[in-house]
């Protein structure tokens, strides 16, 4: 299991953003679907560790991401991409790019051909050399993408990916996710549930912190067969586990 | 390593900024030396007073840099990375200092290039060289641990800002013979003319220096404590960098505390580094003139020489060759107080060292103020207040010379008396021959206070 999450909370002050998450994930696309507030930006940032959790078990890439050895090990071969991308202005999309693989401590003779790759791979081969302030809200969205893959993550997260894209770069995205999914472990957090459904290979479903679904996408459209509110079987289940769940 | 820190150096923003330090540059003692008579220690000192400008402005640059993570919303993606924030943003500071220290280098490579195709005597301070490149880097460190501890759109001005503002104090602390404002890397405390004639020594400096290493090394050495900063051997290194920081900031401003001031006189003294007081005087060779009474000034003023002369020459050729009068007249600064003296009689004058310096010509209230030093010195007895035919002879040597009969160059307490002006007339008005032959006949008597206006011709 590249993911191993046993009753994680996390806190801030004394609201529970992450409360009591359980969760086992190996090679495979994985989509975190919930309502604004639900905690899935702050699972991310656990699982990213950017936070560390204030309690409970948190296995990353089979290292414990609490002492600072492996964690610097996990983070080598950890990509993410953040809700909010901040970036710098002056600095082209190649550069953007090949800062965050050096910083990923990737030799500097290999860094070059994986820029390029990662570049190429999300369509922007031909602005390899623009200004990132000269760069659309999607294209600044796919540049934080090229980062998250340059390395070749073994664990990939990504916090809305597909925000700001148009329909058919969503399209191409859906297919990058899911050959990277064959052999690494990708958690997407989004609200698109045609995402999920095209993407992902299981779903999980978070409220109040929780997570209070996990199965295939097949399984979620189930759920809403009962009557759900929606106009595709995903959304129909999405809004009957949400139903189910609330106090 | 190096090629992040290849990127950042490529991204960063100080070379835009440049022709901004430029202008800073050609507006510091920096632009207004290269006017001046170009002397070695003058033109070192101005380089390391033009960072008065400069230091304060990298500062700003510097906490721009450190502070775009919190600007630019990077930080949570950078904390993915392996490398702790404190590693991270030694790459942004080491950037901007390494541009910093290019500029600098590059501009004391230029004052130094057109001062060794004019300057006669000596070399560069390496020392000020010294001082002035580590103010850039601990300026820049000090903008950098700002720009961390305070990341947003104001601190780099602030940070400008304030740093001038210390500096400054820095420099006024240091002007009201404060010691411990010598810590302080402008207003130097050494008259650079005084280094022509004495050996200052780098003591000055090197409490600058430990001063600011102490600071730089607090400043990069507190960022890397907090635990996010990185894993236990950054932070083990923080707390080192910390404390030999500190320990060596106190350490300058120990020595400094035990120093004895007096900038007026740029002179100090450092006794835990300097064993004397009293500073060496260096020894040149002097450059003269081929005038009656040959002129000598210091080597390092020789394009100066033939200014002087020609100031002095119209009283010279009066008095060459008399009993009594010196066969060399020598400036240097601070000479001995004995007038004319040695074997050959030898007479130290003051030199007008400012008008030299500033490349002007040595001509009207300058060159008359030379001539009656000369004539005072010659016709008068040292220490003494001198007679009324003294007077006299010394204004009608100087009329013949082309001066006023201006009686406010003498070195009388009071108002002459009329009549000395008018046997000084009728000295002057006496043919050259009489005048010379008269004046050798009695110019020891003269000398000595022994005569009175009816002795004159």
């Amino acid at each position: 299991m590249n993911v191993e999450i046993n009753d994680l909370t996390r806190s801030f002050g004394r609201k529970r953003a992450v409360a009591g998450v359980d969760l086992d994930l190996g090679p495979g696309v994985f989509g975190l679907l919930g309502p604004n507030g639900a905690g899935k930006t702050s699972l991310l940032r656990v699982l990213a560790t950017v936070l560390p959790p204030s309690s409970g078990r948190l296995r990353l890439l089979g290292l414990d991401p609490g002492a600072h050895g492996p964690r610097r090990e996990i983070r080598r071969r950890l990509g993410y991409l953040p809700q909010n991308l901040g970036y710098y202005p002056g600095f082209t999309v190649c550069e953007f790019v090949e800062y965050i693989a050096l910083l990923k401590d990737m030799p500097p003779r290999t860094v070059p051909r994986a820029v390029a790759a990662a570049v190429e791979e999300v369509g922007l081969g031909d602005r390899a050399r623009s200004k990132l302030r000269s760069l659309s809200g999607g294209m600044l969205r796919r540049v934080g993408i090229a980062q998250a893959i340059v390395n070749e993550p073994e664990l990939l997260l990504l916090d809305e990916p597909t925000a700001g894209l148009d329909p058919e770069q969503r399209v191409q995205f859906r297919t990058l996710m899911r050959r990277l999914g064959e052999r690494a472990t990708v958690v997407v957090s989004t609200h698109l549930v045609e995402d999920v459904g095209a993407a992902c290979g299981r779903v999980g479903l978070m409220l109040d912190g929780r997570v209070v679904f996990t199965g295939t996408p097949d399984e979620l459209s189930a759920r809403g067969e009962a009557g759900g509110i929606g106009d595709a079987p995903l959304e129909r289940g999405y809004s009957a586990v949400l139903a189910e769940s609330r106090p | 390593m190096t090629s992040v820190l290849r990127l950042e150096a490529r991204r960063n923003i100080t070379p835009l900024l440049l022709p901004v330090m430029a202008l800073l540059l050609w507006f510091s003692p920096y632009g207004r030396s290269l006017g001046d008579l170009a002397l070695w220690a003058r033109r070192s000192s101005a380089l390391q007073e033009s960072l008065l400008g400069i230091a304060p402005f990298m500062a700003g640059v510097a906490a721009w840099t450190a502070s775009r993570d919190g600007r630019g919303q990077t930080l949570d993606l950078l904390a993915t990375t392996p490398r702790g924030s404190w590693r991270r943003g030694l790459y942004g500071w080491a950037a901007t200092t390494l541009w910093g220290l290019l500029f600098y280098a590059l501009a004391a490579a230029l004052l130094f290039g057109l001062t060794a195709r004019e300057a006669t005597w000596g070399g560069p301070s390496w020392w000020a060289v010294a001082v002035g490149a580590v103010t850039i880097v601990t300026f820049s460190a000090a903008g950098h641990a700002l720009g961390v501890l305070f990341p947003g759109r104001f601190v780099a001005p602030l940070t400008a800002v304030g740093s001038f503002l210390a500096i400054v104090v820095g420099a006024v602390v240091k002007t009201q013979n404060n010691p411990y404002g010598l810590v302080t890397p402008v207003g130097t405390s050494i008259d650079p003319d005084r280094a022509m004639f004495y050996k200052t020594g780098p003591a000055e400096d090197i409490v600058q220096l430990l001063f600011l290493t102490g600071v730089t090394a607090v400043a990069i050495g507190v960022l890397a404590l907090p635990a996010a900063a990185g894993g236990r051997w950054v932070r083990r290194t923080g707390t080192a960098l910390t404390a030999a920081g500190i320990a060596t900031a106190m350490a300058a401003l120990w020595l400094a505390g035990g120093a004895k001031v007096n900038v007026n006189e740029g002179r100090i003294f450092i006794p835990h580094l300097q064993s004397t007081p009293a500073d060496q005087e260096i020894s040149y060779t002097p450059v003269c003139d081929r005038s009656p009474i040959p002129a000598c000034v210091h080597p390092a003023y020789r394009r100066t020489l033939g200014q002087v002369a020609a100031a002095l020459r119209p009283v010279t050729v009066q008095l060459a060759g008399l009993p009594g009068a010196p066969q060399r007249i020598d400036l240097r600064l601070n000479g001995p107080s004995t007038p004319v003296g040695g074997a050959p009689p030898v007479l130290y004058l003051e030199p007008p060292l400012d008008a030299a310096d500033a490349g002007e010509p040595i001509r009207g209230g300058d060159a008359q103020q030379l001539r009656s030093f000369l004539v005072t010195d010659v016709v008068t007895a040292p220490g003494s207040e001198p007679t009324a035919a003294q007077q006299a002879v010394m204004l009608g040597v100087l009329a013949v010379a082309g001066d006023p009969m201006d009686t406010a160059v003498l070195p009388t307490r009071g108002e002459p008396d009329a009549s000395v002006t008018a046997a000084a007339r009728r000295f002057a008005a006496a043919p050259a021959a009489e005048r010379r032959q008269w004046l050798g006949a009695h110019l020891g008597a003269l000398r000595a206070g022994r005569l009175t206006l009816k002795d004159l011709p």
